[in-house]
């Protein structure tokens, strides 16, 4: 499926203020934002780290100019959802998926990108590390808004217009999402 | 209670500080080469059917000068190759440069990256020096039938991605990744390739659920793939699988009990049907004999505001008619179509041209 941006990038004044290099500011601004989304969908550091350079390097190549900050913030967490999908639909990690460990007793894969990989998100707290995993489990549609939610304090109307979903789906997802995770780790 | 839980633990999830670096390093670059991008770009387009923008591509050959001097400094063949891959790969790969001729054309081992047990491979195809056949004029595909092999390791897995076809030397790349049970050994490597399939296309059509039907047949079909973005045990009830046993190690699933293979073609797609059940939007598609082609579909439905819906969930099986084995795909999209018919649905429809079969093979050490 060919990538599509739909928001539109063009100059003119008021425009966010760049220093030497225009990209630095804003890779830095937003590098933290790019990885950790990029990370809670394709689920493993390995690919993470090819969506956030895929990600940058989209950002150079079509040079945008943002209104402002929410614009920028919009843009690539558009950009980024857009990588993932593409990554999922590549042939190798459809191919990868047919043939996950288990389903004829033939081919046996090991499955990266698929399930949870412990011991990969650093020094950090049993608690934290069960729940980066519990929320891995989840379905990539799921992740997406809970990601977006929790730790991008977005509104639902926020994460619908970024993700091209009605407010309605959005909160849909979110309440089934929940579910799911109250089932799991209680709470919420 | 849970937001907190859940910024805590991702707070300490970001980039590596080296890539970090590589991507400012990359926008640094891009920066330079901006000036020379006038100059370049047109004539970079023209020759490469793939490539990417000019200020990319000037940021990755940089990058590769100046870290990878040595190994790539007798390899001009090499630079051509950079472009379509990520800088940090292009920093570590080793050029190989054998190639090894079979039915007209010339498969070449470009440059390697072995780590631990992973290695990432570059090839090339092209028409064999002298030969007027032609074969080699675009995108091709392996079709898995490349090994990477070092007399040591049991088992090998791997995914190919097409990179570009170089219009100038006639020659189409491909990344491939290969991961071994065990680490590779460097000092005997052997790489393979069985088929290729060449004259690939994709076509865009629309699929009429006019009048979709709501009760249909099922049966519980004998999978041999399936896959999609949801878990198995998310599927509604209506589609729940049973798991292989040691006496039947085959998953079985539910499938629309339509046209059977015999009334499907068999070097071409045939739509078998459609049905909205249960909630669900099922499409079954019969791909004809697969085995020496690469036929494949992907569908989504559009909603009036224009908004792309992507399967769900995809079952796949083979029904077998004397010497054909036809290859039949379903596709679920699960929930949130409260009526099918207010959508549009098309497919894109992959296929292939001639596969040709052959023996090219190289062995190889990497220093």
């Amino acid at each position: 499926m060919p990538f599509r941006i739909v928001l539109s990038v063009k100059g003119g004044k008021g425009k966010l203020m760049h220093k030497e290099n225009p990209y630095e500011e804003v890779i830095e601004r937003s590098s933290g934002m790019v990885y950790r989304l990029a990370y809670s969908l394709v689920k493993t550091r390995v690919d993470a780290d090819d969506i956030y350079q895929e990600v940058f390097m989209r950002y150079i190549k079509a040079g945008p100019v943002f209104d402002n900050e929410e614009h920028e913030k919009a843009w690539f967490v558009r950009v980024t959802v857009n990588c993932c999908k593409n990554y999922w639909k590549s042939p190798w990690i459809r191919r990868r998926a047919a043939f996950y460990e288990g389903y004829a007793g033939e081919k046996v894969c090991a499955p990266a990108g698929f399930g949870p990989v412990f011991g990969e998100t650093g020094d950090i707290g049993s608690e934290e590390q069960l729940l980066i995993e519990t929320v891995k489990e989840l379905p990539e549609k799921y992740r997406v808004v809970i990601h977006l939610f929790y730790y991008e304090e977005m509104s639902v109307e926020e994460i619908g217009k970024i993700t091209g979903m009605k407010a309605s789906t959005v909160r849909t997802r979110l309440t089934r999402a929940r579910k799911r995770l109250k089932e799991k780790l209680g709470g919420l | 209670m849970f937001a907190e839980q859940y910024k805590k633990a991702y707070d300490s999830i970001g980039p590596s500080p080296e890539k970090y670096k590589e991507v400012l390093i990359n926008a640094s670059e891009a920066l330079d080469a901006a000036g020379a991008k006038t100059v370049n770009t047109a004539e970079k387009r023209k020759r490469f059917r793939a490539a990417g923008p000019a200020a990319v591509s000037a940021a990755a050959l940089l990058c590769v000068f100046l870290a990878l001097p040595v190994c790539a400094k007798n390899s001009p063949a090499f630079y051509r190759v950079v472009e379509f891959i990520s800088p940090a790969l292009a920093d570590r790969l080793v050029p190989i440069e054998k190639s090894s001729s079979s039915q007209g054309i010339t498969m070449e081992v470009e440059a390697i990256d072995l780590q631990g047990n992973e290695a990432q491979i570059i090839v090339s195809m092209c028409d064999e020096e002298g030969s007027t056949a032609d074969r080699i004029h675009g995108p091709v595909d392996l079709f898995d039938s490349y090994n990477l092999f070092d007399y040591g390791s049991e088992t090998t897995l791997g995914g190919c991605s097409f990179l570009a076809y170089d219009e100038e030397t006639g020659k189409a790349y491909f990344k491939i990744t290969t991961q071994t049970s065990g680490t590779y050994r460097k000092d005997k490597l052997h790489f393979s390739v069985r088929e290729i399939l060449c004259d690939k296309s994709s076509e865009e059509r629309e699929i009429d659920l006019t009048g979709i039907r709501e009760s249909v047949p099922t049966r519980m079909e004998a999978l041999n793939g399936m896959g999609g973005m949801m878990e198995e045990d998310s599927l509604p009830p209506s589609l729940a699988m049973t798991y292989g046993t040691q006496e039947d190690p085959y998953c079985r699933s539910s499938v629309l009990d339509l046209r059977r293979a015999d009334e499907c073609a068999a070097d071409d797609f045939t739509v078998t049907g459609a049905a909205y059940m249960d909630g669900v939007l099922r499409l079954q598609v019969c791909m004809g004999d697969n085995r020496h082609a690469d036929r494949h579909v992907q569908p989504f439905v559009v909603d009036a505001d224009g908004e792309e819906k992507y399967e769900d969930y995809s079952v796949s099986w083979q029904e077998t008619v004397g010497d054909v084995s036809y290859q039949f795909y379903e596709y679920w999209f699960i929930g949130e179509l409260d009526n099918p018919e207010d959508y549009s649905m098309y497919g894109i429809f992959h296929d292939s041209g001639e596969c040709i079969e052959g023996q090219w093979e190289v062995i190889f050490r990497v220093a």
